[in-house]
């Protein structure tokens, strides 16, 4: 089968990545309580495979569960407690705004980048949500899917639902849009409390470089906003991850001449700047670098997962870094900002 | 004013460029779409783009410029009141450029040969589109081009030319060219006209010596360097100098006669100086007074002094007068004194005559003694049989002194004196051949194959002449004058009225390298001269005595026999008669290399090319030392002296004759480009473009704004 007529989830997920995704599981650093059986540890003890205390047996336990050799021990009826291992709903919200627009991926349409650097943002955010929703509903998990995009909310698949038709859905959203326009940030998080499981993994995709919906608004509150939303679903009990695709010239800046250059804005919210491009680089790594680490302080203080991840690096190393970070492992890819 | 440009006017619609280009011209920016647009901020503004017009002076002067520069391409000009006639249609042509002395005259400070390249760059100008044009000057180092229909390389060349040094004091005219100007037209095309045109001063060596229609199919259309409105002021020349031994005075004394010519002039009479100097020093000075277009003479004596080492150099110049001389080339001339300079003539009378006038040697002494060359000729006169004697005895050593033999109605000579007769002319010798009674041509063709100039056919009537049945007797033809031996004749020899009844007739042969110098008025060879290794030799058709013709009769019979005996002496002569015209070769026997001096001082050293050195360069009136470079310290130069062409110093008018044929000819106006002005203008524009530049950067500076302008 070509390439062209290939499924939007083989297109998303390449064989290699694949094969990495099936001998990995979508583990928590914190417990869930689900309302189905599933692989995540519980805060209820349950039917599991680790251990985790005795307690005297009373009427109506099962008794396959009975410890007779605690039972000889204590001198009494012991049942034998487990980790209950119960579902974890996925809730996937993908951030389609045109600042995600950026970068190239000619095998997708979407051609090649401003310096020529293939891997696209949207593209990349799109593989590392899909990837998420392969492990998730691999393990049975559901998952669901919110989209903001050109100022409006794609919520097709805002109800969980698990099963490998969840997965081939959600990978045919994600291929299907084309980033553009502003996202609706907070209708989005209005739909997603709607119908969000108890102590699910909420997991936000956004470069996070400048949500305000118009001209005018302050990036920081319109950030802020965010912010206050993902820590409220944090209160709540919901794991919160929030994934930040940044591509490598919004790093670096790699325009370094004196040549005239018109940078226009992706979403169409900001007026163009014009000027040589040379003379604006110092400010702009200065600032983003600022940026950038106010970011890191301000999630991490709330207690909120940020993981950045930068288009260049291989999709396999990336979703292999986002695993880790939501298992609660330290970054191994930090994203560093070039020197002025 | 018209523009022979016009369609680069449009150009000016450029100037809209630089309008657009300030308004609107930048560079278009690039272009790049960009998610974090939030974090850039350019630390000052930047014009990027200038919608509006800050230094309107500035810019109204720039323009300006430019639109001067498009109107200087496209080439302004004015008609002027003169006219050139040009073939209207598209032809081939050649235009002849007169570069002789004459055109070095000055009138309104400009030269004729500068306005002569004018008329030209009006004349390529004029040419109608398609016209094939190639150039030829009469200054045979002048620039030569072939046909071509690129014009603008001929006023170019010619301007070169100029800056080169031209006119150079050559004595050629412009007429005697035609032919080989002819020669650079291209072959002929059917309905393509083909045209020579003449530009020249109007004077009798330029325009005057045209002749009235050109070769047969070739147009020939004068262009003058200057119209008879134009005042030519008067100038003196000295049109000739010669000496003679004055033994009356002195043994050692010697007469120096100049001839001065005012030319032009009022009613007024001048009085000019004359000086004579000898090696540079002034010795003598005179006075002539001369009425408008007169010649007059000034004599001096000088005594040669004892134990000189050879011929002395003498010059004759004119003292400066109140006003500079217009063509001052020709105020000096140089000449070489000798007090003891004699030619040899040997003249072999064949047929001696009690009656002088069936005598040729009476006629032949008579008229050499009457002439300038009288003093100083030794005719030594000898039956044939004693030629053939003393050749036998002595073989041809028995002509060694002679410098010219004179056959005079002699029988067809021996094989040894033809011999010694040939090996002597090849040396040097000059011979000079007249016919008679005595003489069969077919004896003369075998004795002297190599030596006559064209081979004999024997006598003929001239009343039995094939068209000219009616007529018992020969004129002849004004003398050639371009040829070297009538150098330094003025005018005719007045011999147009000269009855010949019978004459000998000669063969043609274009292998011969012979030349007419004189010829009968029904076109036949009178006088035919050849020059043979380093020696020269003459033949007169007809007899010298009153046998044949009554030549011997005419008054110009004097000068003939003059011009005649100087030429043919004239080969190896070292002294008085070394007078070459500028330009003419100067040449000598000789093995070894030779030093020349210059009259400026420098030295050149000639090798011998076949046992001849010949000097060319003689473009520099003066005079001339010539010594083997091996010679003993004692052993006398070779000396000669180069003088300006006598008839180039006469600058009357003479516009020569009026075109013949007007068919087809269009009358252009001569257009005169308007540079000057324009140039003005451009440095006041230049100096209001600094002006108003000084003050935007002034302004610009106050404002505290960057300074771009």
């Amino acid at each position: 089968m070509s390439d062209a007529l290939a499924h939007p989830l083989a297109r998303l997920l390449d064989d290699e990545l694949l094969a990495l995704l099936g001998r990995r599981e979508l583990s928590l650093r914190g417990t869930v309580l689900g309302q189905r059986q599933g692989p995540h540890r519980s805060v209820r003890a349950g039917v599991g495979r680790d251990f985790r205390d005795h307690r005297p047996y009373v009427p109506g336990d099962d008794l396959r569960r009975l410890d007779w050799r605690a039972a000889a021990r204590q001198s009494r009826l012991m049942v034998r407690r487990t980790e209950a291992e119960e579902e974890r709903s996925l809730a996937l919200l993908v951030d389609a705004s045109g600042g995600m627009a950026y970068g190239g991926d000619p095998g997708a349409g979407l051609g090649p980048g401003p310096t020529g650097t293939p891997a696209h943002k949207w593209r990349r955010a799109g593989t590392l949500a899909c990837a998420l929703a392969q492990v998730a509903t691999r393990q049975g998990d559901p998952a669901s899917l919110l989209l903001g995009v050109s100022g409006e909310l794609r919520d097709s698949l805002a109800v969980p639902r698990a099963g490998r038709q969840r997965l081939r859905a959600i990978a045919e959203v994600l291929w299907d849009a084309r980033a553009g326009g502003r996202c609706p940030w907070l209708p989005m998080f209005d739909r997603l409390e709607r119908h969000l499981r108890p102590r699910s993994l909420v997991v936000a995709f956004s470069d996070l470089l400048d949500p305000v919906q118009a001209a005018g608004d302050d990036p920081d509150a319109a950030e802020a906003a965010i912010r206050a939303r993902l820590v409220d679903l944090r209160a709540r009990g919901h794991e919160v991850v929030l994934v930040q695709i940044l591509h490598r010239d919004e790093l670096d800046f790699p325009w370094t001449d004196r040549r005239v250059a018109r940078f226009e804005d992706l979403r169409g919210v900001r007026a163009p700047v014009e000027a040589p491009a040379g003379d604006l680089r110092a400010g702009y790594l200065e600032r983003i670098a600022a940026h950038l680490a106010r970011q890191d302080g301000d999630f991490e203080r709330e207690g909120i997962r940020l993981v950045r991840t930068v288009t260049d690096v291989p999709s396999t190393a990336a979703t292999l870094e986002l695993l880790g970070r939501i298992a609660g492992e330290p970054t191994s890819l930090p994203a560093e900002v070039a020197s002025p | 004013m018209s523009l022979l440009a016009p369609a680069l006017l449009a150009g000016l619609l450029g100037l809209a460029l630089p309008v657009v280009a300030h308004l609107l011209g930048r560079e278009p920016p690039r272009r790049i779409p960009f998610a974090a647009v939030r974090f850039l901020e350019p630390r000052e503004p930047t014009v990027t783009q200038r919608r509006r017009v800050h230094d309107v002076p500035l810019l109204v002067v720039r323009l300006l410029l430019l639109a001067l520069l498009v109107f200087a391409l496209a080439r302004p000009v004015t008609r002027g009141e003169r006219t050139l006639s040009v073939v209207g249609e598209p032809h081939d042509a050649v235009i002849l450029v007169d570069g002789s002395f004459s055109t070095d005259l000055r009138i309104d400070e400009r030269r004729d040969l500068e306005r002569a390249v004018e008329r030209v760059r009006e004349l390529v100008e004029a040419l109608p589109v398609g016209t094939r044009a190639a150039l030829l000057t009469t200054d045979p180092a002048g620039p030569r081009l072939e046909a071509s229909e690129d014009l603008e390389r001929i006023p170019r060349a010619l301007e070169g030319w100029l800056e080169e040094g031209a006119p150079r004091p050559i004595g050629r005219r412009l007429g005697d060219e035609l032919v080989q100007a002819t020669s650079l037209l291209p072959p002929a095309e059917p309905d393509r006209e083909r045209v020579v045109y003449a530009v020249g001063d109007p004077t009798p060596g330029g325009l005057g010596s045209l002749p009235e229609r050109g070769p047969e199919g070739i147009g020939l259309i004068p262009v003058a360097t200057r119209d008879e409105s134009l005042v030519v002021p008067e100038h003196v020349s000295i049109d000739a100098v010669t000496w003679a031994p004055a033994p009356d005075l002195d043994p050692r004394a010697v007469r120096i006669a100049a001839s001065v010519h005012r030319h032009g002039g009022g009613d007024d009479v001048r009085t000019v100086g004359v000086a004579l100097r000898i090696d540079e020093a002034e010795v003598a000075r005179g006075e002539v007074t001369l009425a408008a277009d007169e010649a007059g003479p000034v004599e001096f004596t000088h005594t040669v002094l004892e134990g000189g080492a050879g011929p002395v150099a003498a010059t004759v110049e004119l003292l400066p007068g109140t006003e500079p001389d217009p063509l001052p080339g020709d105020d000096r001339r140089a000449l070489w004194l000798a007090a003891s300079e004699r030619l040899d003539l040997v003249l072999v009378n064949g047929d001696p005559s009690e009656r002088r006038v069936n005598d040729e040697a009476f006629f032949f002494t008579t008229a050499l003694n009457a002439s300038a060359l009288g003093g100083s000729v030794t005719v030594h006169s000898l039956a044939p049989d004693q030629l053939e004697e003393r050749v036998r005895e002595k073989g041809p050593g028995a002509l060694g002194d002679a410098d010219v033999v004179v056959l005079a109605n002699v029988k067809a000579p021996s094989a040894e004196v033809a011999a010694a007769l040939r090996s002597r002319v090849e040396a040097g010798m000059g011979l000079w051949i007249t016919v008679g009674e005595r003489v069969e041509s077919t004896a003369y063709n075998q004795a002297l194959p190599e030596l006559l100039p064209l081979r004999l056919r024997g006598t003929s009537e001239a009343g039995t002449l094939p068209g000219r049945a009616q007529a018992r007797t020969e004129g002849l033809a004004p003398p050639q004058l371009a040829h070297p031996l009538f150098a330094g004749l003025d005018g005719d020899l007045a011999l147009s009225g000269t009855r010949t009844r019978r004459l000998v007739l000669v063969e043609p042969d274009p292998r011969r390298d012979a030349q007419v110098a004189l010829a009968y008025s029904s076109g036949g060879p009178a006088l035919v001269t050849l020059e043979l290794g380093r020696g020269r030799v003459a033949l007169l058709t007809t007899t010298i005595d009153r046998d044949w013709s009554d030549l011997s009769l005419r008054p110009g019979f004097v000068p003939l026999v003059q011009h005649a005996v100087a030429w043919l002496a004239g080969a190896e002569s070292a002294g008085s008669g070394a007078q070459l015209a500028a330009g003419s070769p100067w040449s000598r026997a000789s093995d070894g290399p030779y030093s020349i001096r210059l009259p400026d001082g420098e030295r050149r050293t000639l090798s011998p090319d076949e046992g001849v050195i010949t000097f060319e360069d003689t473009w520099i009136p003066g005079h001339y030392r010539a010594r083997p470079v091996e010679a003993p310290e004692d052993e006398p130069e070779r000396v000669f002296a180069v003088v300006v062409d006598a008839r180039e110093s006469d600058t009357s008018y003479d516009p020569g004759p009026p075109l013949v044929d007007e068919s087809g000819l269009s009358e252009v106006r001569a257009s005169q480009p308007q540079w000057r002005w324009i140039v003005i203008l451009a440095m006041l524009l230049l100096g209001a473009e600094s002006v108003a530049r000084a003050r935007a950067r002034a302004r610009r500076r106050s404002a505290n704004l960057p300074i771009d302008a």
